[in-house]
């Protein structure tokens, strides 16, 4: 009777076990990618296309047999545009819910704050914006398109098309200064002459002064990298003061969507180069921005951001898949064969090994009168070649830092 | 030499308007009541968005400010109704009610309008002087404060009404006991100071981009910050 009953337990037992293992089998633990993205605060109305961009595209992979046939769960936390709370957040992400893939940040002051936090784990980290350059961290992998894809092309254009002195209005932390510094650069390389150059801090809405600065230095165009949605009430402003001065920009557009937010004429005469920006008509683009909009009909406009964070899932899906492992370092050999592309909306885009920057297709656009976009030049695809050039090499050494015109590596 | 002294003149009145408009509530809600309103950025979005939404509706916008300025006044009794007047005898918890009562506000509307909206654009109008060019607006705006200054001192200094509130807000106790209707009082001051609040937001809105900037501006008027960056009137909380 009682050995009876133990050799019951024991097949219950082993049948119980065996069950087990199969659901296991069955359902392994989804992957966890972590996502740090503003929603609120004077940076939401970019963050939020971002949201939907990876939320898009963690629907589509999931819907398609996941990565290595493990579904994605997507972790998002809003740090509100506040970098103490992406550093809180981040170490979150990374320490409590072990996530095996780190996404996001805005500015690059958030992405700056996390970087240092991120670089004492083996977590890999997707920045999806473009910035104004220079990171050279094994960490990192960079989506969106840096100073030599952006810089390079739109300032010898605007000098070319409009004349050899410009004014910058730049907001005052690292993305603002580093980018005027690429502009003094620049433009010293072409001959031609900054008459001004206005640090804004972050937050400030009111620029009667900066307008009656810019007329009385006079330039032939101005370079408008301000962030945020106080800031870029200047555009209302400088219009309604009638500046009517050609205006050149990184990050206008394609980025911030001024020309939807404001009414038109404000965002005439703007140009920017861009990888992605709404009114790209290919059947590839035009393909991404139906899914887009079925899932999104809200949505005001397709930014570059979103765009990018979209890819960030794709890239790494193709990283994670060619190396068969979610580890950094197999991630990273794949990176260094050169061959870790994907096919984007934009066309195809790859990680370089040196720098782990994205290759972009880049266009020149502007904003006419009735703040219609059109296509004034295609440079096919650009290669982030700056890094590499003055040194920085990923497969054989780890910098973990940022380098500007003025900051570059130790010859060694 | 006289385009720089009007453009000097003109970015007086820019920064003044600025800061009287955003301002002039503030004085009545804090200076006379004393009420800590930390929903005062609360009551100028709601000025602002109330005139953006009755242009796209096919509003004059004069119309449209004046509207959206009665509305935040009318809010301003309900809240004061509602919330402040219970907390009177406890300014710090009056503090802590506002200032949750932004935050849900906040939330709300960005969970109900969105991240971003399209603007209405300023109303036409720029005039030359030597090299500069000036926006006619701004000085609409700087018309505007000025009579609010003027509307506010005629208000509280020259008429029965006016009397009888300094008199609540000396001595509540004594001006009731001498008839006055004190609770009706408060609610007034209350909505002139939030009414006031929605009329910078609704004069403000055309010229701004549109988000939920407002909060930000108490901050700004509130934070020593402020004084750093006299053309912002707002400094970000914390360096960003």
């Amino acid at each position: 009777m009682k050995s009876g009953h133990l050799l019951r337990t024991a097949v219950f037992g082993v049948a119980l076990g065996t069950a087990a293992f199969g659901v296991a089998r069955a359902a392994e633990p989804p992957l966890k990618v972590g996502l740090l993205e503003d929603v609120s605060g004077d940076l939401a109305f970019m963050g939020m296309p971002k949201l939907h961009g990876s939320q898009l595209a963690v629907e589509e992979i999931n819907k398609s047999g996941g990565i290595l046939g493990r579904q994605i769960e997507l972790i998002h936390l809003d740090p509100q545009g506040d970098n103490a709370r992406y550093q809180e957040f981040a170490r979150r992400l990374l320490s409590r819910d072990k996530v095996d893939v780190l996404i996001g940040g805005i500015t690059s002051a958030s992405r700056e704050a996390v970087r240092p936090i991120i670089d004492r784990t083996t977590t890999p980290y997707f920045y999806t914006n473009q910035y104004e350059g220079g990171v050279c961290d094994a960490s990192m992998i960079s989506m969106g398109a840096v100073p030599e894809q952006q810089f390079s092309t739109l300032i010898p254009w605007m000098v070319e098309k409009f004349g050899k002195k410009v004014y910058v209005i730049a907001a005052d932390y690292n993305f603002g200064q580093i980018s005027a510094e690429w502009n003094r650069k620049i433009m010293k390389d072409l001959g031609g002459e900054v008459v001004g150059e206005e640090f804004i801090p972050l937050g400030v809405s009111q620029f009667a002064q900066t307008i009656q600065n810019i007329q009385k230095a006079k330039p032939d165009w101005l370079l408008t990298i301000n962030v945020g949605a106080a800031q870029d009430s200047f555009f209302e402003q400088a219009a309604a003061a009638k500046l009517n001065l050609p205006m050149g920009s990184s990050i206008k557009v394609m980025l911030g969507f001024e020309h939807k937010r404001f009414k038109p004429p404000a965002l005439n005469n703007m140009h920017a180069t861009a990888n992605w920006f709404e009114e790209i008509d290919t059947p590839e683009a035009n393909d991404f921005k139906k899914r887009w909009h079925a899932k999104f009909p809200d949505e005001l406009y397709i930014n570059d951001m979103g765009y990018n964070a979209y890819n960030a899932l794709y890239m790494y899906k193709t990283l994670v898949e060619k190396a068969k492992s979610t580890k950094l370092e197999d991630m990273r050999k794949v990176i260094a064969t050169g061959d870790a592309c994907i096919d984007a909306p934009e066309g195809k885009v790859c990680i370089d090994p040196k720098s782990q920057h994205t290759s972009h297709r880049m266009r020149l656009i502007s904003v006419g009168p009735q703040h219609e976009v059109t296509v004034e030049k295609d440079y096919g695809t650009i290669k982030p070649y700056w890094l590499g050039d003055i040194g920085c090499d990923l497969t054989k050494k780890n910098d973990k830092d940022q380098y500007t015109p003025s900051h570059l590596p130790n010859k060694s | 030499m006289s385009a720089e002294l009007f453009s000097v003149f003109y970015q007086f009145a820019d920064v003044f308007a600025f800061l009287i408009l955003s301002a002039a509530g503030l004085a009545i809600v804090f200076g006379m009541m004393g009420v800590i309103n930390m929903a005062h950025g609360e009551f100028i979005m709601c000025g602002a968005y109330v005139t953006v939404g009755l242009v796209k509706l096919g509003v004059p916008l004069a119309l449209a400010q004046g509207l959206a300025a009665v509305t935040a006044g009318l809010i301003g009794v309900a809240v004061e109704y509602l919330i402040v007047r219970r907390l009177y005898k406890r300014p710090l918890d009056s503090l802590l009610a506002t200032w949750g009562l932004s935050l849900i506000v906040t939330q709300s509307m960005l969970l109900i309008v969105g991240s971003s909206i399209t603007g209405i654009g300023t109303p036409e109008g720029s005039f030359a002087i030597g090299g500069y060019t000036f926006s006619t607006y701004r000085l609409v705006l700087f018309a505007c404060a000025v009579a609010v200054l003027i509307g506010l001192y005629i208000t509280f200094m020259k008429t029965r009404f006016g009397v009888i509130a300094r008199a609540t807000m000396q001595n509540a106790a004594m001006a009731k006991a001498l008839g006055a209707r004190t609770g009706r009082i408060y609610a007034i001051s209350f909505g002139i100071g939030a009414g006031l609040a929605g009329l910078c937001g609704a004069l403000y809105a055309p010229t701004m981009t549109l988000i939920r900037w407002a909060q930000r501006l108490w901050w700004k008027v509130s934070s020593p910050s402020w004084s750093a960056a006299p053309m912002s009137c707002s400094a970000p909380r914390r360096p960003p």
